[in-house]
């Protein structure tokens, strides 16, 4: 087996028969991205040296005999917006192009602890704010399914990185579907856990209400493994989650489906969703009914204010998020500038990319005299509804099955010059952020262009079980699973 | 909603960003379509929640303790322009 078809289990059980050594296996991924990552583009910096020493202790316990950990050895890699002490976290960013944090963040100690290799850094859209990728002041990442399209974004690195086979697991962040829409366009699978269910400590704030770490594999037990090492309290995030999610979803998401109750929100389904999208999204919906699962529509009118009140209040958080990248204390300097204020003025306008300009000014809009009580508060008040109708729709449904993304990936440049469209295509993925549930994308199905679909189940907080046992039904039933990964294409 | 140059240019003064000119006219076409696609929200029906049902949520902080941080040659390392442990930064008072 080549290691891009590698999933977890395979890493495991191989280590612990000696089939292959832990150095053996950082190598040969290392090899891959240095062979395939200058089409890909998925990388910002390759860990080689700390990957291979992190490999060699593995090996080492392997060799005295000692037990190793559960996820110990598993090759993974970070998207450039998680601290890692030592190692440059850019954000991909010019602002941060040299930033090495003095710390790791929670999720960076947790895999370390663990064992997990850290191979490298993802590209991204700079400071996570895209849903394509092209916002990286570095280069745009490419789909590895077809090089002319865009990965999704924000995490599109984490994703593309993982379908290339660059990594068995891969982490990113998701804002307002930056973990979901880049894994519904390369064909994985994607977790965003519950609000405060991983540490954000040591994440680089956008929207930090919003903000969330969460997993990529390329099933779904991966994922579901990957996102189970780096669940936990961490008293260093005051938003942190004390319990109330210590799950085995490894043995509960073979449990079956039948007598779940899924609800089809109408708004999901209707205009401006693709036809190829929306047919192999009911298609999905069809298979876990035959599973036994219960299937019914239902009406959830949020989309379109959902995406306005996102907008509004992620730009607003960060408007002040980035308000501390000033030029003096860390990242880039405009150092030819004289006077105080000119070095803040220039060192901002030199290191932030366009994009990251205009969601500070429309963020700083939306919180200035005047303006707050029409764009702001109407936002927090319309997020108070959506958590509303999302508590009422789980008293009647155990998940709310949806598109991913209403669009099938679309080329790259093709949608740079308008902001507006490039916000659109996040209009499934943004209302589950603003309630703080927990949401999964897996693939449902190819276009005729053989491009990725995906879809999107979505539970109550804490039920990250229910959707993992819903997701491995279906992947099983669709056997996509089996399908060839992406790199073969390319 | 439409938006002007000036409003543009205090957005960005605001927003300590400074922009060319033959950017700003770009940002008035881009800012009246987002805001007027965002200004919708005022059509919902919101008048179930109130300012206090915006500050009901409790918001736990964790205790205001010193905490002794290891790494200060890490945290120094990021500094552009450093005397010693401290930042050398343009004059501000003449």
């Amino acid at each position: 087996m080549g290691i891009e078809s590698m999933r977890v289990k395979d890493v495991q059980v191989g280590l612990r028969r000696k089939e292959f050594s832990d150095v053996e296996l950082v190598k040969a991924y290392l090899d891959r991205m240095k062979r395939h990552d200058k089409n890909v583009k998925a990388m910002i910096t390759i860990c080689e040296e700390e990957a291979l020493e992190q490999a060699a202790q593995v090996d080492k316990k392997i060799a005295d005999g000692k037990s190793i950990k559960w996820m110990e050895g598993v090759p993974t890699g970070l998207k450039d917006n998680i601290c890692t002490r030592g190692i440059r976290t850019t954000c991909a960013s010019k602002m941060l192009m040299d930033f090495e944090p003095p710390y790791d963040a929670g999720v960076v100690e947790k895999l370390k602890k663990e064992g997990l290799v850290i191979l490298g850094k993802y590209n991204m859209d700079e400071f996570a704010m895209g849903s394509s990728n092209e916002n990286s002041a570095f280069y745009p990442t490419r789909n590895p399914w077809n090089l002319d399209y865009v990965p999704g974004g924000s995490s599109g690195g984490s994703a593309a990185g993982l379908a290339a086979g660059f990594a068995t697991v891969t982490y990113g962040s998701d804002t307002g579907g930056s973990i979901r829409m880049p894994a519904s366009f390369c064909g994985v699978v994607g977790v965003k856990p519950t609000y405060g269910t991983v540490s954000r400590y040591g994440l680089i704030a956008f929207g930090s209400s919003l903000d969330q770490i969460g997993s990529f594999g390329k099933n779904v037990e991966d994922a579901a493994c990957a996102l189970k090492v780096i669940q936990g309290h961490d008293p260093k995030d005051a938003t942190s989650r004390e319990k109330g999610y210590d799950k085995d979803y490894v043995s509960i998401m073979k449990k079956g489906v039948k007598g779940l109750r899924i609800g089809l929100p109408e708004e999901f389904f209707g205009k401006g969703v693709d036809p190829e999208v929306r047919n192999s999204v009911l298609e999905g919906a069809k298979q876990l009914e035959k599973e036994g699962a219960i299937v019914s529509s239902f009406s959830l009118p949020i989309p379109e204010s959902g995406l306005s009140a996102y907008y509004i209040i992620s730009s607003a958080e960060a408007s002040s998020n980035l308000g501390r990248y000033d030029g003096i204390r860390f990242g880039y300097s405009a150092s030819h500038c004289d006077d105080y204020q000119e070095r803040v003025i220039s060192s901002r306008t030199e290191g932030f990319g366009n994009e990251v300009k205009r969601r500070i000014m429309l963020g700083t809009y939306a919180l200035s005299s005047g303006y707050y009580e029409a764009y702001y508060n109407k936002a927090m008040m319309f997020r108070r509804k959506v958590r509303k109708l999302f508590q009422d729709a789980f008293e009647r449904y155990d998940a709310i099955l949806t598109p991913t993304v209403p669009v099938l990936p679309f080329k790259i440049g093709e949608k740079l010059g308008d902001p507006l469209s490039m916000y659109l295509a996040d209009i499934f993925t943004v209302s589950v952020n603003l309630a703080g549930i927990p949401a999964i994308s897996m693939p449902s199905g190819f276009s005729k262009s053989g491009l990725p679909i995906g879809l999107q189940l979505m539970g109550n907080e804490f039920s990250e079980e229910t959707l993992f046992r819903l997701a491995y039904a279906l992947e099983k039933e669709l056997a996509l699973d089996k399908k060839p990964i992406a790199m073969e294409v390319v | 909603m439409k938006i002007t140059r000036e409003t543009v240019k205090e957005m960005a003064a605001l927003a300590k960003l400074r922009l060319k000119e033959e950017d700003i006219e770009t940002y008035v076409k881009e800012f009246t379509e987002i805001l007027h696609h965002f200004g919708q929200i005022g059509e919902e029906d919101l008048t179930q929640w109130t300012d206090e049902d915006l500050n009901s949520e409790s918001v736990r902080l964790r205790e205001d303790k010193a905490c002794f941080f290891e790494n200060k040659e890490g945290l120094y390392r990021n500094i552009k322009n450093r005397q010693g442990t401290a930042i050398r930064i343009p004059k501000i008072v003449d």
